[in-house]
């Protein structure tokens, strides 16, 4: 068929197919007004030369030439910069110097050999800059920081610079040396750099810094009280390494020690800020841009009016109770994938004890001493600016006593470690802790036991590991009234193991990649998590053994691009016995699929967790996750051709929500960009019995798709029994109530319509009492089968999930804490094999097990 | 609805008029610019740089500041929004260094090779109800319409995503019924050939 565009072609098919395509398969691609306003303003202002006036603001490195610019601040600025769009104000027979324009609020900048000044609008400058090998000067005025993302020769993201408010700072290339240089001249800065290989240096107060890696806050200002002279730089590492001195002699920075330089020489070195009035004039504190709108950097360095403080009374068992020496761990509560960083002190003695200095935030705290049970609090607030004074009572405890045998043969284990869980002051513990530091750690002697002197009254769990078995949990609890509680047995599982090569984005292999390999335990809430780690060798493989069975998170925290703190992870079944295989990437050969997540006003949202599953897969999880960076972009990479549910959430996939379908295809890149809604639904999970909280409950959202509720999302239920879920769709949800703790019913909310303009919706769930059902699936040939996946109908002739999964694990047992009394069917499948639908009247409080059988 | 000023070629008095405008920095000739050209050559970009925007609105940006910049440079030979595109591509070369400017074609790479063999055949078979569901056909269609000229989208997007009638298409362009016809017939050829030809070489089946 000839399709000259000048032959009238009478075509239905061509015709009706157009008609299809248009009203199906057209999405109209425009211009956001904003950059079409800002365009227009940029288009009259070029137009009309401008003249700029020569400004000399102070020292700075390099040689400087006049240089004649022809429409400089639009395309001029733009061509040398290489970096998006400036608003212009400069008008025919201005001068734009930085005073002027600081004094609009706007950001001043002054790129490479130029020498004149430019002006950046405050809603430009939110977005910040990308850099690409070039310099600029910049002078931040005193309401408004600037990110500057760096990038490579090679297009891969170096890091972030971020110039502070009131701040004047040069940052730039050197290709001598290939190193990125920055110089501090006034105010603050935070330094984040991504990537190995070029220096990064930054100067001040005649001091120089080396960050080999992580983050480095920088700040100017007076000397400390008592030295005299000019101002000093102030450094504090975050995380990473850095140094500091000459080409003599360098001296490694501590982390989390900020340390006063003048002429290459430390000062002082304090953890502690400075005393408010200390510093005269501007602050310099780099504080981030304090208008509405997200998705720019938002990590704040505290001032020291802003910080909290913590005074502890200790109250012992008698009044002649002598303390003695005493540790107190503070762990700021955050959200994954940021880890706590225990904060310790040790005290001597005193009945009283004073902490300053803590980040606004949630604290679980912790006071540990020698003849004492272990003192826990947990959910402390500490709000900005003000002093928390708290009462420890101190306790003797009681004893614990118990045996760590092999689960296979029986034989005590020596040199066992065993941990009181929940005492132990860290949020991440691995397996292969040996817990010397702990009150609440310790090991087992020749004939496997162990015993804990002083354990506080209530419900604990124990952690048992060996080298050569897996790990294993168990609860107990201890009274006052039982001074000793009854001896326990551990029985170590065989272990399992993950292992795998690790490969950069070009195929290479990884050496020195650190891979996680963090246990997900259904029920547990998320103070402590387990894990096992290595590093990959000069081939790129790693091993990971001694792993408990069961789910894993698989990270490689060693690839933290474009500002994230962690890299994409999947999920990884690990069976006893087994090692499992996980290559990272999992399929060099796969799909790429890149995006972006988005909020309503278009702007990129960070620090989400993007979730892909195949579609109706059930049973062992094969969900892959990324992160999304500063500009809330994510990339999947070997993704397997196929059907996928996206999610999007918080806490590495804890807690997420549906955003749709998305299909993969067998190769090559698909670019898709992820576009959220605002609706919230919050609520709690309480007890009809005393309105006590449900913690630690698995919370399931469902979305109505026709008649019926399909999956939407999970997430749990806090220490307070509470729950939310957030980038909600308009549509009809559903919210389910799944505690962990044995006994208690599911329960289901009513509807709960989400709908524009999104106020937050508020859903409070009543649970009630129930029953505990174990469901064991067994082959014809009386073997139990392993990841069969079990369904529930209820007397409805509903189908309902009842657990995260709802298959059998490595036993091909399914536990059902909670479930409502009542009448339910129950079958079970595995492949072709099934087991039909066998009815069971439960009763509340009733434990009952149900064997179902495959044909 | 008010009709937006129509640009017309350098060979035109109104085109000279424009640029005499232009130059002067009359913000109103700086608007009909926009409203002219800014779609149409966003469109052209966006799927030239893997439909990321960012990029997408760097390159735009540069190339309408070249060419307020270089306007006495624009003849009249082409269009000015084929003008406006040589720009951009020009700088998306230069700008290679900083992105990842893909070819269109690689740009909608990925797609199931099945897909792209039904939908090659736009012109000779139906198009099944799932292949209009898939991203890849979306692709393919904004892409396509990307690289028609601008009077072409306008007639096309007129006709089936506004549902106008020829008659009201051609009140629309300020042109005869008959020539608003013409102008819709070549349109629709045009998008079929580019359609098939992408379809093809996405497919791997040229």
């Amino acid at each position: 068929m000839s399709l000259d565009p000048n032959e009238h072609v009478d075509d239905a098919v061509l015709e009706a197919n157009l008609a299809r395509l248009f009203a199906r398969a057209y999405v109209a691609v425009e211009p956001r007004p904003e950059f079409r306003a800002h365009l227009a303003q940029a288009l009259s202002a070029g137009l009309a030369i401008a003249s700029q006036a020569t400004v000399d603001v102070g020292p700075r490195s390099g040689a400087t030439r006049r240089r004649k610019l022809f429409y400089a601040a639009a395309a001029g600025l733009v061509f040398v910069l290489g970096v998006w769009f400036f608003a212009l104000r400069a008008g025919p027979g201005g001068d734009l110097t930085p005073d002027v324009i600081l004094a609009r609020g706007s950001v001043a900048l002054r790129a490479g050999e130029l020498r004149t000044w430019s002006e950046l609008a405050p809603e430009r400058a939110r977005r910040g800059l990308d850099l690409v090998r070039e310099r600029l000067e910049v002078a931040t005025p005193d309401a408004h920081a600037l990110e500057l993302r760096l990038g490579s020769a090679e297009g891969a993201p170096a890091g972030t610079i971020t110039v502070g408010t009131a701040s004047l700072m040069w940052v730039g290339h050197e290709e001598q040396g290939d190193c990125t240089r920055s110089a501090l001249y006034r105010g603050s800065a935070r330094l984040d750099r991504l990537t190995d290989g070029e220096f990064w240096l930054l100067s001040g107060a005649d001091s120089l810094v080396l960050l080999n890696s992580g983050v480095l806050t920088a700040r100017l200002a007076p000397a400390p009280d008592g030295v005299g002279g000019s101002e000093c730089l102030y450094v504090r590492l975050e995380r990473g390494a850095a140094s500091i001195g000459d080409e003599r002699e360098t001296r490694a920075l501590s982390v989390g020690v900020e340390v006063a330089l003048r002429d290459g020489r430390a000062l002082t070195a304090s953890t502690t800020l400075a005393a408010p009035g200390a510093r005269t004039g501007r602050t310099g504190a780099y504080v981030p841009s304090a208008n509405e709108g997200g998705g720019d950097t938002a990590t704040v360095e505290t001032k020291a009016d802003e910080t909290a403080r913590l005074v502890g009374t200790l109250v012992g068992a008698t009044d002649s109770t002598v303390h003695g020496d005493y540790t107190v761990t503070l762990l700021r509560r955050e959200r994954l994938p940021a880890i706590s960083t225990p904060r310790v002190q040790r005290f001597a003695g005193a009945d009283r004890f004073v902490i300053e200095a803590l980040k606004p935030g949630t604290y679980d705290i912790f006071l540990e001493g020698a003849g004492f049970a272990v003192w826990r609090a947990a959910g402390i607030e500490l709000a900005a600016s003000e002093t928390r004074e708290i009462t420890v009572t101190r306790q003797h405890g009681a004893t614990l006593a118990g045996r760590v045998v092999s689960d296979a043969t029986g034989d005590p284990i020596a040199g066992a470690v065993v941990i009181v869980e929940d005492e132990i002051p860290a949020q991440v513990i691995a397996f292969t802790a040996n817990g010397k530091d702990w009150s609440a750690a310790t090991q087992t002697g020749s004939d496997g036991t162990f015993r804990f002197e002083h354990v506080a009254p209530g419900a604990h769990t124990l952690r048992a590991t060996a080298v050569g078995h897996g790990a294993v949990w168990t609860a107990t609890s201890v009274t006052e009234a039982l001074p000793t509680a009854e001896p326990l047995e551990l029985r170590l599982p065989r272990p399992g193991s993950i292992t795998g090569a690790v490969a950069r984005d070009d195929g290479r292999p990884w050496s020195g990649a650190v891979i996680i390999a963090s246990y997900l335990r259904a029920g547990a809430d998320a103070a402590h998590f387990g894990y096992g780690m290595a590093l990959a060798d000069e081939t790129g493989r790693y091993t990971i053994p001694d792993l408990p069975a069961g789910e894993f998170v698989l990270l490689n925290v060693t690839d933290a691009r474009g500002g994230r703190d962690a890299t994409g992870s999947r999920q990884v079944r690990v069976e006893a016995g087994a090692e499992t295989v996980a290559d990272i990437p999992d399929r060099a050969d796969g799909a790429v699929l890149e995006g972006r997540v988005l909020a309503q006003d278009g702007s990129g949202l960070a620090g989400l967790a993007v979730t892909l599953q195949p579609s109706g897969v059930r049973g062992p999880s094969q969900w892959r996750s990324e992160m999304t960076d500063a500009r809330g972009a994510f990339t999947f990479r070997g993704l397997p051709r196929g059907q996928y549910d996206v999610f999007v959430g918080h806490d590495l996939g804890g807690a997420f929500v549906q955003q749709g379908e998305i299909s993969i295809p067998a190769g090559g890149k698909l670019v898709h960009d992820l576009h959220l809604a605002d609706g919230l639904i919050r609520g709690s999970a309480v007890r009809r019995t005393d309105g006590s909280a449900v913690a630690g409950a698995f919370v399931l959202l469902e979305v109505q798709r026709g008649d019926t509720f399909v999956f939407a999302g999970r997430g749990s239920t806090d220490a307070a029994g509470r729950f939310s879920f957030d980038l909600l769709r308009p549509a009809t949800y559903r919210a389910s109530v799944f505690p962990s703790e044995p006994g208690l019913s599911p329960t289901v909310s009513h509807d709960l319509w989400i709908a524009r303009p999104f106020t937050p919706l508020d859903c409070d769930l009543i649970v009630e009492r129930g029953a505990v059902l174990v469901v064991r699936v067994r082959a014809a040939n009386g073997t139990f089968v392993p990841n069969a996946a079990v369904t529930f109908v209820d007397d409805a002739g509903a189908t309902r999930q009842m657990t995260a999964a709802d298959t059998t694990d490595g036993s091909g047992t399914l536990v059902v804490p909670s479930i409502r009394a009542g009448r339910w069917q129950i079958g079970a499948q595995r492949g072709d094999e099934r087991a039909q639908l066998t009815p069971i009247e439960l009763q509340v409080g009733e434990e009952r097990e149900l064997v179902l059988e495959l044909h | 609805m008010t009709v937006p000023e129509r640009l017309q070629p350098e060979s035109s008095p109104a085109g000279a008029a424009l640029k005499l405008r232009l130059a002067n920095g009359d913000r109103a000739a700086v608007d009909a610019l926009l409203t002219e050209h800014l779609a149409p050559l966003y469109a052209f970009v966006h799927f030239r740089v893997g439909g990321d925007r960012a990029p997408a609105e760097d390159i735009v940006q540069e190339t309408f500041l070249i060419a307020v910049r270089d306007l006495a440079r624009f003849d009249g030979r082409a269009s000015f929004h084929a003008w406006l595109c040589g720009i951009a591509r020009n700088t998306l070369r230069a700008e290679r260094r900083k992105f990842r400017p893909v070819p269109l074609a690689d740009a909608l790479s990925g797609a199931d090779p099945d897909i792209d063999a039904i939908l090659m055949d736009v012109a000779r078979e139906p198009l099944p109800d799932e292949v209009l569901e898939r991203a890849e056909t979306r692709d393919l269609v904004g892409a396509t319409l990307s690289s028609l000229p601008p009077e072409y989208q306008r007639a096309l997007t007129g006709k089936y995503v506004d549902g106008l009638s020829t008659a009201a298409l051609a009140a629309r362009e300020q042109k005869s019924a008959k020539a608003a016809e013409s102008t819709l017939t070549r349109a629709r050829n045009s998008f079929a050939r580019v359609f098939e030809l992408l379809a093809k070489r996405r497919g791997g089946l040229q």
